[in-house]
């Protein structure tokens, strides 16, 4: 991998985690209850700006043909310290860069090279339009499902920590960046 | 016919989820068209529209969900940086051979040494037939082969390092020895013999001769464990793999699978590997490719596609070989780009279209039980860990850190509890990825089966996208890399009028040589027993019988 460029290493000091938000889908339980609760957040900024359809040209005839986001999400109590309940789960998404034959998108010539996600559930989206792929990219949501005993009896603030990494690649230098959610009271019986 | 892209304003078929627009061509006139792979009732199509000859709709991949699971390995491979043919513009499937725009360097290269043959199998395309019109008999001299295989070493980054002699009947040529110690001499590591397997059957010294001269394995036909599936070489298969036996010579079986005639046999054929594990190394199913000008109808009752096979292999082996248990060929590029980051050069990389080939590897337990390696190997998650390690070192982390803390936690991905006794698979991971060493995989390979799939293409389901990633290739007297679904599936921009340059009329070869084309033909010497004569490991049910006993 060449050198990393002055503007890819600025699209990396300008990313950030935005929107990170934390949803129970109640406020009170029972301690033998499971809930769920909803994790979103947008990875915005350098990294987003720059991976766009002329930087996808240029980085596949590098053969540099995959962006890997590694998010690592963890569910916490408030306190001092703060305690886990989730501990650090990951997630990993990918955008591949891949040489379409689909005529609506490629005239073949200058403008060949398209990007499908593979999500963290390992399943690929195709789509047809660039913002389509971004979003899919780097909009994070997912739910996940935490027993009431692991966050214990009374009123409780629970935040989320997300941190979302990457390599480095001709439009983005490798980076790291990390996000916590406003807490919210959930009420454990 | 003059090569017209027709711009398609047609709207993408109704009521059906659409998974991706590619290109392919009209089965007719090979005009480019726009074709749309869309899912229907769990099956993936492709429909195309030829403005003249209208609406071509195909089976494309049997299972929509393996599709699914299968496209996220999509890799796009390195291509060549020395192509034949360069090109600003892509036209595939024009010009091929290999042009600056193909996706992926040659895998396996095939260099065609003879069309003659000693079979006349009916749906066969490949070989001479005397008395059509225009008939040649091609046969490349040395000199042609030697300049072939050069210009598969001059490939750029990664010289062709794998040839498939074939035909024809390339044992049909006497000097065959010769042509693999030449393919040797220029620098091929890895030589497979395509072959029908009855000439070494009837001459059971060719295997070790063949063998010395540097062939690696044979690569046999193997359509079923039959007479009525396997007409071609049911009796003298097993005496073919005797004799490679002897000689210490590995033998891959390729059954090409049609449906309704013996896709009921696949896990009889596994079972037949299986029985000899010792020199029978992998099967490789190859769902048929469909020529000529056929109906709808027909195409429905032959068509059969990988994920079909994969689950036909499923239930004709008791559930031993699971669907889950297959890959896509793709799935090896973390592997490649693993080993790239540590070695900082280009390797060997099977970058194929995800929907063109698949394969596992089973292991063969102290209960004769085919166990899959995905049964005590997290492949998924060993790719991914691949994956991100290729990335850490692309990513400016010392190669040497990188490797000595990935060489612990490769073992993490094995199960030691399922894994099989006697295989130590965490050794073998760790010579082949941390220590370079492939020799225990050999050993692997003694009590263990490869079985691949590998779905050639047809002009029904011809997909650009496909074949701009194709990593087997032939080779040609032109010092042409023409891939193989160019190659055979346009035979007549490329395969016919190749041979038709360099072959010479069936006349002028009879005379030439004062041999009779049809003189070598096969009459079935080893099919005839003698009254009251015993059938001894003469045919391929007979053996499985006998062995499936000795078991018991």
């Amino acid at each position: 991998m060449p050198r990393p460029t002055e503007e890819a290493k600025a699209a990396t000091k300008s990313s950030f985690i935005a929107d990170l938000l934390l949803q129970p889908s109640r406020k009170s339980m029972s301690i033998e209850e499971d809930i769920e609760i909803r994790i979103k957040y947008k990875l915005r900024g350098g990294i987003y700006d720059s991976f766009t359809r002329e930087a996808w040209q240029v980085a596949w005839y590098k053969h540099d043909i995959m962006l890997r986001l590694i998010s690592h999400v963890e569910v916490l109590k408030k306190g001092v310290p703060s305690s886990s309940i989730t501990g650090k789960l990951k997630f990993v998404k990918k955008g591949k860069l891949y040489w379409t034959r689909n005529p609506d998108l490629t005239d073949n010539v200058t403008n060949r090279i398209w990007a499908f996600v593979v999500d963290e559930d390992s399943n690929p989206r195709f789509f047809d339009q660039e913002d389509k792929v971004k979003e899919a990219l780097f909009d994070f949501e997912r739910v996940i499902t935490v027993k009431g005993s692991k966050i214990g009896k009374g009123k409780k603030k629970i935040y989320a920590k997300a941190e979302v990494k990457w390599g480095r690649h001709i439009y983005v230098e490798k980076g790291k960046v990390s996000a916590t959610s406003p807490p919210v009271e959930i009420e454990v019986e | 016919m003059a090569l017209t892209q027709i711009i398609d304003e047609r709207e993408a078929p109704k009521g059906v989820n659409l998974i991706r627009k590619t290109q392919s061509i009209c089965p007719e006139c090979n005009r480019i068209l726009p074709a749309f792979v869309f899912e229907r009732d769990h099956k993936v199509f492709m429909t195309k529209t030829c403005p003249e000859h209208g609406e071509t709709e195909e089976l494309y991949f049997g299972d929509y969900d393996m599709y699914l699971k299968f496209s996220a390995y999509w890799t796009d491979g390195k291509g060549t940086h020395a192509p034949n043919v360069k090109l600003e513009n892509c036209q595939c499937p024009a010009n091929c051979g290999l042009c600056s725009n193909h996706l992926s360097h040659t895998g396996l290269s095939n260099i065609i040494v003879t069309n003659r043959c000693d079979l006349t199998c009916w749906y066969c395309f490949f070989y001479v037939k005397k008395g059509l019109e225009g008939a040649y008999v091609y046969e490349p001299t040395l000199d042609q082969i030697r300049m072939m295989v050069r210009a598969l070493r001059a490939e750029r980054p990664v010289p062709g390092n794998s040839v498939q002699i074939t035909g024809g009947e390339p044992t049909l040529r006497e000097d065959l020895p010769e042509i693999i110690r030449l393919i040797k001499e220029e620098g091929v590591d890895h030589i497979q013999l395509n072959t029908n397997g009855i000439n070494i059957a009837l001459h059971p010294e060719l295997a070790k001769i063949y063998k010395e001269a540097g062939v690696s394995n044979l690569y046999m036909s193997f359509d079923g464990v039959t007479p009525k599936t396997n007409p071609k070489n049911h009796w003298e298969a097993p005496h073919a793999i005797e004799a490679c036996r002897q000689a210490h010579l590995g033998v891959v079986l390729v059954p090409t699978v049609i449906k309704s005639i013996n896709d009921h046999e696949l896990g009889g054929i596994i079972q037949f590997a299986k029985a000899n594990v010792d020199t029978v190394r992998a099967v490789n199913f190859q769902p048929v490719s469909l020529t000529g000008r056929m109906s709808k109808k027909e195409r429905e009752k032959y068509r059969i596609t990988i994920p079909d096979c994969i689950h036909r292999i499923e239930e004709q082996t008791n559930g031993e070989v699971t669907s889950d248990s297959w890959f896509p060929v793709p799935s090896c590029s973390p592997v490649t780009h693993f080993i790239e980051a540590i070695t900082l050069k280009p390797q060997y990389e099977l970058s194929i279209h995800f929907a063109c080939g698949a394969g596992t590897y089973v292991y063969i337990d102290n209960n004769k039980k085919l166990v899959p390696i995905s049964k005590f190997v997290d492949i998924r998650g060993l790719i991914e860990f691949l994956d991100e390690k290729a990335e850490e070192v692309y990513s400016g982390r010392n190669r040497w850190i990188t490797l000595a803390t990935s060489a612990t936690k490769l073992m993490s991905f094995i199960d030691k509890e399922k894994q099989p006794e006697g295989l130590n698979m965490g050794k073998m991971l760790f010579d082949a990825l941390v220590r370079h060493d492939y020799s225990a995989i050999g050993q692997f390979h003694m009590k263990s089966l490869f079985l691949g799939m590998m779905h050639f293409q047809d002009k029904y389901n011809q997909d650009e996208e496909r074949l701009q990633r194709c990593d087997i290739h032939y080779l040609t007297p032109d010092l042409r890399i023409i891939p193989f679904c160019s190659f055979n599936v346009i035979p007549e921009w490329y395969r016919d009028r190749i041979q038709k340059k360099y072959g010479v009329p069936v006349e002028e070869w009879e005379k030439r040589t004062g041999e009779k084309l049809e003189a070598k033909l096969y009459r079935g010497d080893l099919r005839k027993l003698k009254p009251g004569q015993k059938v001894e490991l003469s045919c391929a049910t007979q053996e499985i019988f006998q062995k499936v006993s000795n078991v018991q």
